[in-house]
């Protein structure tokens, strides 16, 4: 899990821009506070860029924006969570094997918020290939 | 992917003047891009959304949908 940038001085990680702010509180004598802390700015960093993501769709396609939601997309959407659901289970308990094998807090946080966005963009590419190819029951 | 739902909604509509996928769509209380998708076979639709389809068109629901898959 090197790559998940383990030196926990770096500010040049994969995540690094969404962990900016709880960079700044590394050295909280608490490691519960900052991991907690990297966990909650992680989160609202993904939903921030969903929301801009959504505003970008609104703007390109007003009248699909406009559309309310009917039986097939509920149906699209669970499915697809479903399947984000999956990953962000397996990374969890990969994460959490990696632990017990000595991996790093530092990095076990790295991995967690990556779990996020990687469920996240599993969850949309779901949608985007039940709505292209079909979603037979 | 298997599509053992079987539909007549192109021709039904053929029939009713034309009708458009936007005019159904709005009569079955759904967006055109589902009517669309029930149309290809792309999606099974609801029992209730198929029996509102089949009420537009003013024939029974077997008239409208048919079960092509294996037999039970």
């Amino acid at each position: 899990m090197d790559f998940l940038c383990s030196d926990p001085d770096s500010r040049t990680g994969v995540l690094g821009s969404v962990l900016q702010i709880p960079l700044s509180l590394r050295n909280a004598p608490l490691g519960l506070f900052f991991t907690a802390a990297l966990l909650i700015v992680g989160a609202i960093g993904i939903t921030v860029l969903e929301i801009a993501a959504h505003i970008i769709a609104a703007i390109a396609a007003p009248a699909d924006a406009m559309t309310p939601i009917d039986e097939r997309d509920r149906y699209v959407a669970a499915k697809a969570k479903g399947f984000a659901f999956l990953v962000l289970s397996a990374v969890v308990f990969i994460t959490i094997a990696g632990l017990l094998q000595g991996m790093t807090s530092w990095s076990a946080c790295q991995a967690l918020v990556l779990a996020f966005v990687v469920g996240e963009l599993v969850r949309y590419g779901a949608e985007i290939v039940y709505y292209r190819y079909g979603c037979l029951k | 992917m298997t599509r053992p739902v079987a539909n007549q909604i192109r021709r039904f509509r053929f029939e009713r003047d034309e009708m458009t996928q936007q005019e159904l769509a709005d009569r079955i209380g759904v967006t055109r891009q589902t009517v669309n998708a029930i149309e290809l076979g792309k999606y099974s639709p609801s029992l209730e959304v198929a029996f509102r389809i089949a009420l537009v068109f003013g024939v029974p629901l077997e008239e409208v949908f048919e079960y092509t898959g294996e037999r039970p």
